[in-house]
């Protein structure tokens, strides 16, 4: 896929870009606002206020961060090793039915074990839900768009005939599980409602970032994703590549899902994430394929998304006007780069001559 | 009297010079070749003559009548024709459907192609070209869909041929058949522009020669002019460099072969065998050259040794050991190492910096890597080093690949495969689109590792260069070993015939 390589940023860049990015989306939704009769301006106060005005609003935006973040940090995984991982949605609801299956299931087992063993089982269950694609593409050359895809809606589905069966909570009409027992429940930060899962992201960044940097897997998943015929070539077993690189994405991905059931949620309901697997495409374009570019992206995706709430009650713009400016953003990223390497080759061209 | 007239001409691309102030001319009955290496602006010229190109300063005329537009159409009413590099032909069409292609038919809206034939057979009687006109393309030699492309241009009346690189790609004696047409063509006063490495084909067949450098013409000059081969090559790399034979034979004699080929046989992408039933060895400290027109089994062989394809049957022995069934790593861990022939698409991680090119194949052995983990401050010295020792033009170890330039390209590549000082060495066509000065440095370095006791396969297209680098010639043809030569008994002419099928008694 040549265009990822399109995105990729390094350094400052890191964080300047998704900034700009979006800065450059809000522009173009600006006129978008404008025709509903709105002074963009004032929507974006809103918004901002919404997301960033007090601490229930910067706590909102953070609670919303947190599956942005892992899912988006899946993608960047898989895009790295040039793999299109569009199935985190369905990755991220096998993950949380899997981890509440657990949470709501040992009734006395200590926390210690209860929860690791809670985010294991959601892991293991994205895991395999991406191993599929992955093995697919890597063995027999399938498309793995479009087999995600498929699994999305497997995933979906599955989770919720989960709800109206076994999973449902016993003597109630509503389809959704039982709570998850005390013992399974992330602990949450002293004085707000945001859980650990939030180190667990960084935990997560850290790692990958040291893996493209100072492993030799991470090194074999750059090659696999830049050139397979030069890996190949170069003594690397592509297919195992391809296929670890997946399910580690879709494991990863899979903490989208269950972090929001253990630590904020405690209850799994049919619609208890809606697209997140999906947004964490363009967090991880607009990341520029950095983890911690991703984490920027996420956390700005994050503020719109909850700002945009605001916005609609106080002025009645959609809320779906967060989708416009992700789109215009990515489409900003890209004019970026582009302009970048214009500028770049303009300057390699005149050094060479000079 | 003038057929063709350049004045001034400059053509830009981006902050590139492509083309600046050139004059230059062709005239009528005339074989005028252009000389240069690659990036000197010869195909340039060529398409801003041709009309693929707008030239930003400068005028053409042809015949006397300025160019006032510039569009291939117009070039070709004025009766320029122009065969590329890479052939302008619809493969799953006949012949006759491309000769056709892009003119008006005269039963439109019909078809006329009867008349087309009919033309095409008085043509083809003129210049004794032979062509089955409704076979279809993909089915014919590439020879055989360069006469195509000759033909077309005929037929829309070209008085001017420019012709790219046109014998890169023949046999030796495809190569004589086009030559006795080129001195056909021009004896009835038509010209030929050609545009073309080999000096020795220079040589025998342009009437005059202009050399271009960086973009300008450096001199034009007529044929008689010119002494030798040397003074040719001077004037192209604008130095005086030694042109023959960087070779001295290995006296070296080891009757133990470093790596035996048994009965190997190994099938191509389409699932057809392209190599068939070889039997060879190769020998410490020697350079075993493989002749061949390409596609006659070399990449395959190739590749097979490098554990990149699977052989159908057959075994390679290193000594002793069957190696045949062994993936890439595993031969890399034999120190059988492989230059290949597209260095972008299997040689290169373009993306990749000049560190991490230089690890490809390397990366998860010691001292690259300890246990999974990457030892950064060991690449990072010996990526300083190869840069060094192998004169890689780059401004650090961290610029991406892509940047540089295809002959410090090759040299990377080169310099990572002979980093371990390989048993073997497979290095197949090892110099080709470099200029003359990186295609030396690679050949020497080669060479030099030949001496340090590497067994070396070395596969050209190049009838030359086999000549130059080995110390016996194999020549493949439709995947059998058609001869194996010591290089003191070989001759050219001996070994052209077999690279073009013709049977002998082998003397090996």
């Amino acid at each position: 896929m040549k265009f990822l390589q399109f995105f990729r940023t390094k350094g400052v860049n890191n964080v300047i870009y998704p900034i700009l990015s979006i800065l450059l989306g809000m522009l173009g939704a600006g006129i978008i606002i404008a025709f509903f009769g709105v002074n963009p301006f004032t929507a974006y106060k809103e918004l901002v206020k919404g997301s960033f005005g007090s601490i229930y609003g910067l706590s909102a935006t953070l609670q919303r961060f947190m599956p942005l973040a892992f899912a988006g940090l899946a993608a960047t995984l898989a895009f790295r090793g040039g793999i299109f991982n569009i199935g985190i949605e369905g990755q991220l609801y096998m993950g949380a039915l899997f981890s509440t299956w657990v949470g709501i299931s040992f009734e006395k087992l200590p926390a210690i074990i209860h929860i690791p063993l809670a985010l294991l089982a959601g892991g293991i269950a994205g895991g395999i839900w991406a191993f599929i694609p992955g093995y697919l593409k890597a063995k027999k050359g399938f498309n793995e768009i479009l087999v995600s895809i498929f699994m999305n809606f497997i995933g979906v589905y599955t989770l919720g005939a989960a709800l109206n069966t076994f999973l449902r909570a016993p003597g109630q009409g509503i389809p959704w599980s039982s709570e998850i027992v005390e013992s399974a429940r992330l602990p949450q930060l002293p004085g707000s409602d945001l859980s650990i899962g939030i180190f667990m992201i960084f935990i997560f960044a850290f790692t990958i970032q040291y893996i493209f940097k100072h492993r030799t897997f991470g090194y074999e998943i750059k090659a696999v994703g830049y050139n397979k015929d030069a890996s190949i070539y170069g003594g690397i077993n592509t297919t195992k590549v391809i296929i670890v690189t997946m399910v580690l994405s879709g494991f990863i991905g899979s903490f989208a899902g269950s972090v929001e059931i253990l630590g904020m949620q405690h209850r799994l309901t049919e619609n208890f994430l809606v697209d997140y697997g999906y947004n964490a495409i363009p967090v991880a374009l607009l990341g520029g394929l950095n983890p911690f570019g991703t984490l920027v992206a996420a956390f700005f995706f994050a503020a719109l998304i909850n700002g945009a709430s605001s916005m609609q009650i106080a002025l009645g713009v959609p809320v779906a006007i967060v989708k416009v400016i992700m789109a215009l953003a990515i489409l900003g990223s890209l004019g970026m780069h582009g302009l970048q390497k214009t500028v770049e080759s303009r300057r390699k061209r005149r050094d060479e001559q000079l | 009297m003038k057929k063709l007239d350049v004045i001034g001409l400059r053509k830009s691309f981006g902050n590139v010079i492509a083309n600046d102030s050139v004059n230059f001319d062709v005239y009528d009955g005339e074989v005028h070749a252009i000389l240069g290496e690659n990036g000197a602006g010869k195909t340039t010229l060529m398409k801003c003559i041709f009309g693929l190109y707008p030239p930003e300063v400068g005028e053409i005329y042809y015949e006397g009548q300025k160019f006032s537009s510039h569009s291939v159409k117009d070039s070709i009413d004025k009766g320029i024709g122009m065969v590329h590099q890479h052939f302008m032909l619809v493969y799953n069409m006949t012949v006759l459907e491309n000769i056709m292609l892009g003119l008006k038919s005269e039963r439109a809206p019909f078809l006329d192609k009867k008349i087309v034939t009919a033309k095409m057979l008085d043509l083809m009687n003129k210049y004794q070209i032979n062509i089955d006109l409704k076979q279809e393309i993909r089915n014919l030699s590439v020879g055989a869909q360069q006469r195509v492309e000759i033909l077309k241009m005929l037929y829309r009346k070209s008085s001017l041929l420019i012709l790219d690189e046109p014998t890169a790609v023949l046999t030796p004696q495809e190569i004589e058949e086009l030559f006795v047409f080129i001195r056909q063509y021009t004896g009835q006063g038509n010209s030929v522009v050609l545009i073309t490495h080999k000096l020795d084909e220079i040589l025998e067949i342009a009437d005059r020669i202009t050399v271009m450098r960086l973009g300008k013409n450096v001199g034009t000059f007529a044929r008689k002019d010119i002494k030798d081969k040397n003074e040719l090559a001077a004037k192209m790399v604008g130095e005086k460099i030694e042109l023959s034979i960087l070779h001295s034979k290995n006296k070296q004699n080891n009757p133990i072969p470093a790596i035996s080929i048994k009965n190997l046989v190994v099938k191509d992408n389409r699932g057809l065998k392209a190599v068939d039933n070889v039997t060879f060895d190769m020998f410490e400290g020697e350079i075993l050259g493989v002749a061949g027109v390409s596609g006659n089994g070399q990449t395959e062989l190739a590749e097979a040794l490098a554990g990149l394809r699977r052989p159908d049957s057959g075994n390679i022995y290193l000594a002793a050991e069957d190696v045949s069934k062994l993936n890439p790593r595993g031969i890399q861990n034999k120190n059988i190492r492989y230059i290949p022939e597209d260095r972008h698409k299997y040689g290169l991680i373009l993306n990749f910096s000049v560190k991490d090119n230089l690890l490809l194949g390397r990366y998860y052995a010691e001292p690259y890597s300890t246990n999974g983990k990457l030892n950064h401050t060991n690449n990072d010295l010996y990526a300083e080093k190869k840069i060094k020792e192998f004169n890689v033009m780059t401004p650090n170890s961290k610029e991406r690949v892509e940047h540089l330039s295809g002959g410090n390209q090759q040299k990377l590549i080169l310099a990572r495969e002979l980093a371990s000082q390989p048993n073997v060495l497979i290095a197949t066509q090892p110099t080709r689109g470099l200029d003359v000065a990186a295609a030396k440095f690679i050949q020497r370095s080669i060479l030099k590792q030949r001496d340090a006791g590497t067994a070396v396969l070395y596969v050209s297209t190049e009838l030359e260069e086999i000549f130059e680098m080995s110390d016996r010639i194999m020549v493949l043809y439709k995947g059998n070993i058609a001869g194996i030569f010591d290089i003191s008994l070989a001759n050219i002419q001996e070994i052209g015939l077999l690279m073009a099928g013709h049977k002998m008694g082998t003397n090996d």
